[in-house]
């Protein structure tokens, strides 16, 4: 049989296969140059950016539960600044897009950021973190909130001309009302799931396991929540979707294309083995093959109820 | 069925030995490629047991001792077991794969200079310093260094590496509960000494728990020697892209144990 056809269209953004990597379990890509080929993925998400450079939280950041792990970094990165001048320069040597994560703590600092990263040519896409607290407005974060998500990826979509990903958060009662609220808005491309909130204790102290007391869960344990959301997302939204949540395999990058995504965002599995991104496309391509697909979009949204 | 390749992962070792040498503490030899042959006394490498489709993060551990192995390297480490990472490790038969990324981070600085290396190591810290000890002594023009060892441990059952820093130089062992050695921490075993060591002619190593890096920053404080300690912390990576491992330090902001580290100049550390 013929090479399977593994390219999509994401919103404009053309990848050779549909295998992202998830914002901040990629760094800025470079990191992993020297464990797999960069340019066997369909596009590298980069660590979340800020306006200006963020320290993160203190230690202890991370701890690994069943299935998974839980995180709370607080946001450390670089700043916009550096990140053009040194970050940057990298991109130009791979062909892979780059998709740039961000956020800020205000309608406006997504707007200016968004508008700084339209002016870098490096630049395939933007991602728009809104699972962040908005300071002027008591707190409240941005992704569990219709109204304020709006009103960001509104922002962003007027800021920039290069496709706009907004990236859900799972901490809500309605997925589909949040996904609606960032179509509506202009988003080109929904990604989803952002981690689930959650615990761990020590018992011995009665400690917290991380300094922020709570964290992001990811990792396989989250994987049966991310396909119910992308499934019912994928019923109500037109949008090109991104599966994301403990996808360690083909089988489970495939199972999330099956329920309605169009690409996938490889995160934790990075961590565990620095070339699982390239593992998982190479294969999903073996399995296209096996199964006689000749095209991987036949995937997108199979499922058979 | 499903579509998941079972082929060895090219980011692997194979075991070729995995031995208990105390009560807690395990001696883990692999074959590894032979990028390891240039690994340096105090970079780590990711070890992760249990193949792919379990869900565990890689633990990092020093490397204590690489030697040429047919095409490859032979790359040896010592754990203690103390969860569930370690307890897999600690079930791995000769022959079975795992997953390894290294080697990893920036090591010790060697100084040609010197007369003498003083090497402090709270339980299996005492391996990145003996691999640190031997690089000393394979150094042609360092012959005459002395190195000085102390190693300190929970209890006399859990010393390890002793003998071998022992056909290096003088050792000195403390535990905790007193059944070895000096009753006591090593950190005030190696400050009783202090007064003996020229600061411009010696060279200190650590490495150990927190605890114990901290209590030896207290020691050298008001002191000019030139102080390394390797730092112990939980990863989630090992190549800099979680930020999940780092360190405050005096400059300001964190920097990363795994990339920035794990060797630390002593005083540039904050230990909260």
């Amino acid at each position: 049989m013929k090479k399977p056809d593994l390219s999509v269209n994401l919103a404009g953004i053309s990848l050779r296969n549909p295998i992202m990597t998830a914002s901040g379990t990629f760094g800025y890509g470079e990191e992993f140059a020297g464990y797999m080929d960069l340019e066997k993925i369909g596009a590298i998400v980069t660590k979340g950016l800020s306006l200006r450079p963020r320290a993160g939280n203190p230690m202890p950041r991370i701890v690994e539960t069943a299935g998974g792990m839980l995180n709370a970094i607080g946001l450390q990165n670089v700043g916009i600044d550096a990140f053009i001048e040194n970050k940057t320069p990298f991109f130009r040597s791979i062909s892979t897009p780059v998709i740039v994560n961000f956020f800020g703590n205000s309608v406006e600092e997504y707007a200016k950021l968004a508008a700084r990263l339209d002016a870098v040519p490096e630049v395939s896409g933007v991602e728009i973190n809104i699972s962040c607290p908005n300071v002027k407005h008591g707190g409240i974060v941005f992704g569990t909130d219709p109204k304020a998500a709006f009103s960001v990826v509104r922002a962003v979509r007027g800021a920039t001309g290069k496709p706009v990903i907004a990236k859900l958060s799972p901490n809500v009662t309605d997925i589909v009302e949040m996904a609606l609220a960032c179509a509506e808005a202009g988003a080109d491309s929904l990604s989803l799931i952002n981690t689930i909130t959650g615990m761990a204790i020590d018992l011995q102290k009665r400690r917290p396991r991380i300094s922020n007391v709570t964290g992001g869960l990811s990792g396989p344990a989250v994987k049966p929540v991310a396909l119910r959301m992308v499934w019912q997302v994928y019923q109500a939204v037109k949008l090109p979707i991104i599966g994301i949540g403990g996808i360690v395999t083909a089988t489970d990058a495939l199972e999330f294309m099956v329920a309605g995504a169009t690409a996938v965002q490889v995160g934790t599995a990075n961590f565990m083995t620095p070339d699982a991104s390239q593992r998982i496309a190479e294969d999903m391509e073996r399995y296209l093959k096996e199964n006689g697909v000749r095209d991987v979009k036949e995937m997108i949204g199979s499922l058979r109820v | 069925m499903t579509c998941d390749s079972n082929v060895k992962w090219p980011l692997s070792g194979e075991v070729k030995r995995n031995r208990k040498v105390t009560d807690n503490h395990y001696h883990l030899v692999l074959h590894a490629g032979k990028e390891y042959l240039s690994s340096s006394p105090g970079q780590f490498l990711m070890i992760r047991p249990g193949g792919r489709d379990v869900s565990l993060l890689g633990r990092p551990m020093s490397i204590y001792a690489v030697n040429k192995d047919g095409d490859g390297a032979c790359v040896e480490v010592l754990y203690r077991v103390a969860g569930r990472g370690t307890g897999l490790m600690a079930q791995l038969k000769e022959g079975e794969m795992v997953g390894v990324v290294g080697p990893l981070g920036k090591g010790f600085t060697l100084y040609r200079d010197k007369k003498r290396v003083v090497l402090v190591a709270g339980g299996v810290g005492v391996a990145p310093l003996t691999f640190l000890a031997k690089a000393y002594r394979n150094l042609p023009e360092t012959g005459s260094v002395e190195v000085v060892s102390y190693i300190g441990a929970r209890s006399g059952t859990c010393i390890v590496g002793k003998g071998e820093l022992g056909s290096i130089g003088r050792v000195s062992v403390s535990s905790d509960d007193g059944t070895c050695g000096h009753h006591g921490l090593v950190t005030d075993l190696f400050a009783k000494d202090l007064g003996v060591f020229e600061e411009d002619e010696t060279a200190v190593y650590a490495c150990g728990p927190s605890p114990m890096l901290k209590k030896m920053q207290e020691i050298m404080r008001d002191r000019s020697f030139i102080v390394q300690a390797s730092l112990e912390e939980r990863m989630a990576c090992g190549i800099g892209a979680c930020l999940g491992c780092v360190v405050r330090v005096k400059r300001g902001g964190y920097a990363r144990v795994c990339t920035e580290g794990p060797v630390f100049n002593l005083k540039e550390v904050c230990f909260d």
